[in-house]
């Protein structure tokens, strides 16, 4: 059974039809990239997914079960996270508190208010295997909107995977990056993947292509292929519709 | 190290207000203390909301109020025998009645921040206004509900009818709600009100709810302003509906904006600081709220962390400055201070002199020297400081802060 599945997913903002029916079943374990052209509604199926919009027909379930009209914290709870195409991090707190906010949840501390943050199980060890991880430990008392671009990035992808969610979405995590950084984190990337199940939407189509399992192509709402990175790249569909200008 | 600094300050100041009372400090010290524990207290619990939560409450002070009018009729019920609590325990029923409206009025409130909540916190505060004046068989009308805080009934033994022993109650309480909310500070939902404040929407998608968050946070600042409400009863015995209303709710505002938002004991200093202003500037000029307002604006527009981000800063600033950049930093702006400043507070006090005076002829005494408003010599004075001030105020801003010169490549 698929971990992740998309049934006939569609979403209209008023008169404009931005998702228009997907199908589309992930398997765990698999790296599915979403590749398509600018405003093809790539963010928009993510937040589909993620809880942050719900569907105007069709549904998602995750495990087997609907989560479709859940709220995004409820989602989360299920096992399933996501990053930003545009850092959304907490800027006035330093880089430690973010990614501690961001683990706290699965350390099973709730709304607690009569501990010291400290003092509630491991979770700062965690926090600084975690900075460790995402290679910003020298950054670590920095407000996190001082961080550099690069390093917001890394640490929108660290908050993403601090809950340790069995399924992850991406959202452009390399976007803006210069390309040494894009290689680096893409290595990154390849590493957080295994054992999880991820979702990834990206315009670089060497980090695409080294890191897919399977990829998906959006165009205008809808999905035109979906296969192995080979059989996307030889899809004259595709070739005509996104690839055709640099294939 | 810089830690053990502010726990060893804290302590010497808790120390020396424990004794003050012994060591012979008058009545009016005694009584400006007391109204400094009541106001850090209430300055305190607003910040839970702003600078904690990002709520911006304009109807703070109906939570003051609903411990400010239950402990006065608690304080009666002790005293005629119905109530068996100690005086001592008066504040936890403020408390109580803080939390207990904070938890029905947040549940309309916190759904969403920002303006929204804002504008909700001012229609309740009207709201609560208007209920007071409905209903002057519970709130007393103009002249209020009063007390008798005598119910000879303390665990100490104490009477608590002398200023001295209900200022020693009051501080233990204040000192008790403080720590107790730099402690909630550091909890994890502290920690996550922070996270609320700054980014609701990427909270949400770590597992946790913004709308809980930000209501138990609101229902925590309710309990400890129905608490300073108490020791507000407890100290004056008396009070009418003015202390819920918008004034009392802007008023700690101010005193907490000026403090500083960002710092968790920026109200402390902030509430000292407007407690302090309030009863000394009063009685040196009737034009005391006009500077007030003039502070706050210039807080706001120069030091938005407040007094206590000016403290924080001032160290390392000096630090890289060096002795040489302090001197030229204070050459260049003591002198826009002091010709502004001086400008204002002659143009205003002329102006109150010739409106407001009993006989504007008297000459009134303005920095130590005694002047005739008929004359135009103080009039020109005031405008020439006020002039060249923000003359060399603007010549000081271009220097600072030179345009950088347009280099050859884009981007
Ligand atoms: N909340 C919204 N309300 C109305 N229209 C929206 C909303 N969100 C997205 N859209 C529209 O939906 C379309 C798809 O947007 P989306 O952000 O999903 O594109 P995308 O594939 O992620 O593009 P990009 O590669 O630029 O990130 C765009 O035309 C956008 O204007
Ligand atoms: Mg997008």
């Amino acid at each position: 059974m698929s971990i992740l599945s998309i049934n006939g997913l569609h979403k209209n903002f008023g008169a404009a039809k931005i998702i228009q029916g997907i199908d589309l079943n992930i398997e765990e374990g698999e790296f599915h990239a979403v590749i398509g052209p600018n405003g093809a509604g790539k963010s928009t199926l993510f937040n589909l997914i993620s809880g942050q919009f719900s569907p105007s027909a069709g549904e998602v379930t995750l495990h087997g079960q609907r989560i479709s009209g859940l709220r995004p914290y409820q989602i989360n709870r299920r096992g399933l996270s996501r990053s930003f195409q545009v850092s959304n991090i907490f800027a006035q707190m330093n880089v430690f508190e973010n990614l501690r906010c961001a683990l706290m949840w699965s350390s099973g501390v709730g709304y607690c208010f009569w501990r010291r943050a400290a003092r509630s199980g491991d979770i700062d060890a965690r926090a600084h295997a975690l900075m460790d991880e995402i290679g910003l430990t020298a950054r670590g008392t920095d407000m996190a909107g001082n961080l550099s671009y690069a390093e917001q990035r890394a640490l929108e992808v660290g908050m993403t995977i601090a809950g340790g969610a069995s399924v992850l979405l991406f959202d452009e995590p390399t976007a803006g990056m210069n390309h040494h950084e894009v290689e680096t984190f893409a290595t990154f990337l390849k590493k957080i993947a295994e054992g999880r199940t991820v979702m990834m939407v990206e315009h670089d189509m060497n980090v695409v292509f080294s890191l897919a399992d399977r990829i998906s192509v959006l165009v205008y709402g809808q999905i035109i292929a979906t296969g192995k990175p080979e059989d996307i790249r030889a899809d004259p569909a595709v070739r005509e519709a996104y690839l055709g200008a640099d294939a | 190290m810089k830690r053990t600094l502010i726990i060893l300050a804290a302590l010497v100041a808790l120390g020396a207000a424990l004794t003050l009372p012994y060591l012979g400090a008058g009545r009016f010290v005694i009584v400006l203390l007391t109204q400094l524990a009541i106001m850090v207290t209430f300055a305190m619990s607003y910040n839970v909301n702003l600078g904690q939560t990002g709520l911006l409450s304009f109807g703070h002070a109906v939570y003051l109020g609903a411990g400010v009018f239950s402990s006065l009729y608690l304080i009666t019920a002790i005293g005629a025998g119905h109530v068996a609590l100690p005086l001592e325990m008066v504040p936890l029923g403020g408390a109580f009645a803080g939390f207990t409206l904070a938890a029905i009025l947040g549940l309309v409130s916190v759904r969403r921040a920002g303006v929204i909540f804002a504008m909700i916190s001012l229609g309740l505060a009207e709201l609560a206004v208007a209920a007071a004046m409905l209903f002057p068989s519970v709130f007393g009308g103009e002249q209020g509900v009063s007390t008798d805080r005598m119910v000879d009934f303390s665990l100490t033994g104490l009477g608590y009818g002398r200023p001295q022993e209900i200022y020693m109650l009051v501080l233990v309480w204040a000192v008790i709600s403080v720590a107790a909310m730099v402690y909630l500070s550091r909890t994890p939902l502290g920690r996550l009100a922070n996270a609320v404040r700054d980014n609701p929407q990427r909270v949400e998608y770590l597992g946790y709810a913004p709308y809980w968050i930000r209501y138990i946070q609101f229902c925590i600042a309710g309990t400890f302003a129905g608490l300073a409400g108490s020791l507000f009863a407890l100290t004056y015995e008396i009070a009418n509906a003015s202390v819920l209303g918008i004034h009392m709710s802007a008023n700690v505002l101010i005193a907490t904006y000026l403090g500083g938002i960002t710092y968790v004991l920026g109200p402390v200093v902030g509430a000292l600081m407007v407690t302090l202003l309030e009863i000394n500037l009063s009685r040196l000029t009737e034009a005391w709220l006009f500077y007030y307002g003039l502070l706050f604006i210039a807080i706001i527009l120069f030091a938005p962390r407040g007094i206590t981000g000016l403290l924080v800063d001032a160290p390392g600033a000096f630090r890289r400055a060096g002795i040489s950049g302090m001197v030229t930093t204070l050459a260049r702006w003591v002198p826009v201070v002091g010709l502004i400043g001086g400008g204002t507070v002659i143009l205003v006090e002329l102006c109150y002199h010739v409106s407001n005076s009993f006989d504007p002829r008297e000459p009134l005494t303005l920095f130590w020297t005694p002047v005739s408003a008929q004359n135009w010599a103080p009039w020109i004075t005031g405008a020439v400081m006020m002039v060249a001030g923000l003359g060399l105020f603007a010549l000081n801003r271009r220097n600072a802060a030179p345009r950088r010169p347009q280099t050859g490549d884009a981007s």
